[in-house]
């Protein structure tokens, strides 16, 4: 039953080595500056507090944001969450979000491992050190027919 | 290669061939096998399916397997057994068992699943497979990966049943036990799955996995003489199998197999884990997560990632969805148990009682034919009807005794 140290390394699965949040990975946007490039349209003046929250990019969407695993951003809800990550990568929108703007329905949202619906999804307020992760939900499909 | 089935995403078409892998990278929605329904037509035939092996293999030619694959382990192919007895208490006279609790290696409707999951497992050269579980898919995971030669590593919540934790560990597997709910090991899963080169059988194997539940509709259609049924009543967890069984009818509907039939579907779920029919009775566009509080464990998904799809069908076919409570699934078990000798898990104790609340309701009408899924087996969550039952104290091996023994017991009934 024993287990090959090359089946624990996640490098054996030919894929790049992971990083995690803060590593010197080449991004081309550094973690450890993040309130300057975070700034949008949606920061108003009575959030502007000390804030920094940690948002988790699965791999699925690191090719909108040059490879960048996680990001460090200063909103104070989901919606403006979203604007945030926009404005800093674009071509990520359209992956997020439906047409009508609202999160995908297939995508879930955490903070520090709690589903954000539980919290009170677009309601809730980030608290400093929050940890988001973004990952899309694993279902099974459905036949073409139902589901219009 | 001229496979005659690939991924295809749900939502936006995109087509990705077969790999490892269960959502869509443009809109990070679900992938669902595609077939080749042309090519199908000549090979998916009554003729060829009746003369394969008298289990799940005998539908090979719709299911997403390796080119060449020969299927050894006999799953499926469980009874279809009319239940009389069953469907007088009920008042349906036309009431049908399909009893998956006793699927073969471990006793669930799981085994179909990871028998299509590991032939996929191989194909993409894992060595390692992988799944969080509320417990019968542990079992069915663990089993099967011994027999062929996988490594296995599974993720349930702490406080599962006792026999589905030894029943995992038996066949030699690594049992993570996390402090927390199914939706959370699930959530810790699609995590792991991006940072190891496993087979997580309903992660990133999960197209291919779910397409094995298809089995169960082909097995009632072919089992009813090659007929669909007016209504079928399953559980729900992850809202999987009932879209599959949906599939499985469309699909031999497209072939020929059976007659054109809208067949109503009904879903079952515990009161306390009930975000699908919750979402049905409600007539939601969506569902509500919910934190699960019941003793169906195997049904404990608050956050069903098939969910969505699971109401469509539901709706889309006339259907309807009802729950059961701690109390009534308890009451459900005894019911199947006394009247149709099928000892069933606490999901399919949810079913039975939930068939007898749409019957009620009117929603399944009296004559119809009526399919109801039993998906486990009842020696896996035996503590939940254990308590039911008082012991008698042990009497001497001696004919007085035991005469006197009766005597008193006739007493005690009579005085009831």
């Amino acid at each position: 039953m024993s287990l090959g140290k090359e089946l624990l390394s996640p490098e054996a699965s030919g894929a790049e080595a992971p990083h995690v949040a803060g590593d010197d990975t080449g991004a081309k946007v550094p973690a450890d500056k993040p309130k300057e490039s975070c700034v949008t349209g949606f920061w108003s003046q009575e959030t502007k507090i000390e804030m920094k929250i940690t948002v988790d990019i699965p791999t699925a969407l690191r090719r909108f944001t040059g490879g960048v695993q996680s990001i460090e951003c200063s909103s104070a809800t989901l919606p403006e969450l979203l604007g945030e990550i926009e404005q800093r990568f674009p071509a990520i929108n359209k992956h997020l979000r439906d047409d009508s703007g609202q999160v995908r329905r297939f995508v879930n949202i955490y903070v520090n491992e709690e589903d954000i619906r539980f919290l009170g999804g677009n309601e809730y307020r980030f608290r400093d050190g929050d940890r988001v992760l973004v990952v899309p939900s694993i279902a099974g499909g459905a036949p073409a027919d139902a589901c219009g | 290669m001229g496979e005659y089935y690939q991924l295809k995403c749900r939502e936006c078409g995109k087509l990705w061939g077969n790999e490892a892998r269960s959502f869509c990278d443009e809109c990070l929605s679900p992938l669902e096998i595609s077939y080749d329904m042309e090519a199908a037509r000549g090979k998916f035939t009554r003729k060829n399916i009746e003369a394969g092996p008298t289990n799940l293999w005998r539908y090979s030619g719709l299911l997403p397997l390796p080119e060449g694959f020969q299927g050894t382990l006999p799953t499926g192919f469980t009874p279809l057994v009319k239940a009389p007895h069953l469907g007088k208490r009920l008042g349906a006279s036309n009431l049908y068992i399909k009893n998956d609790a006793v699927c073969f290696p471990t006793l669930s409707f799981k085994d179909r699943v990871v028998a299509v999951a590991l032939a996929a497992a191989r194909r993409f050269g894992f060595k390692v497979v992988s799944c969080s579980s509320t417990g019968n898919l542990a079992n069915a995971v663990a089993a099967q990966a011994a027999r062929e030669g996988f490594d296995a590593w599974i993720f349930v919540p702490a406080d599962l049943e006792p026999a589905k934790i030894t029943g995992t560990q038996v066949f030699g597997a690594h049992l993570v036990r996390i402090a927390g709910n199914y939706d959370q090991v699930n959530r810790l899963c699609s995590q792991i799955s991006e940072k190891f080169h496993w087979g997580f059988v309903n992660v990133n194997l999960r197209p291919y996995y779910a397409e094995g539940s298809k089995t169960v509709g082909y097995e009632i259609a072919e089992q009813l003489g090659w007929r669909l049924p007016d209504n079928v009543v399953v559980p729900m967890a992850g809202g999987s199998l009932i879209s599959k069984i949906r599939k499985s009818f469309s699909e031999l509907i497209a072939l020929g197999l059976v007659e054109e039939k809208k067949v109503k579907i009904f879903g079952a779920q515990a009161t306390g884990c009930s975000p699908i029919s919750d979402s049905v009775k409600r007539n939601l566009d969506h569902f509500e997560p919910q934190k699960p509080a019941t003793i169906a464990r195997s049904l404990a998904i608050g956050n069903p990632a098939d969910g969505y799809y699971a109401s469509c069908v539901i709706r889309d076919s006339g259907g309807w969805a009802e729950d059961a409570s701690d109390p009534e699934l308890v009451k459900g078990i005894q019911l199947l148990a006394e009247t149709e000798g099928i000892f069933t898990e606490t999901a399919g104790g949810v079913t039975t009682w939930v068939t007898k609340k749409l019957i009620e309701q009117g929603h399944i009408g009296p004559h119809e034919t009526t399919v109801v899924c039993i998906t486990g087996n009842g020696l896996k969550t035996i503590d939940a009807v254990s308590q039911e039952y008082t012991l008698s104290p042990a009497i001497e091996p001696r004919l007085a005794v035991f005469e006197s023994f009766i005597n008193d017991r006739v007493v005690a009934i009579a005085g009831n």
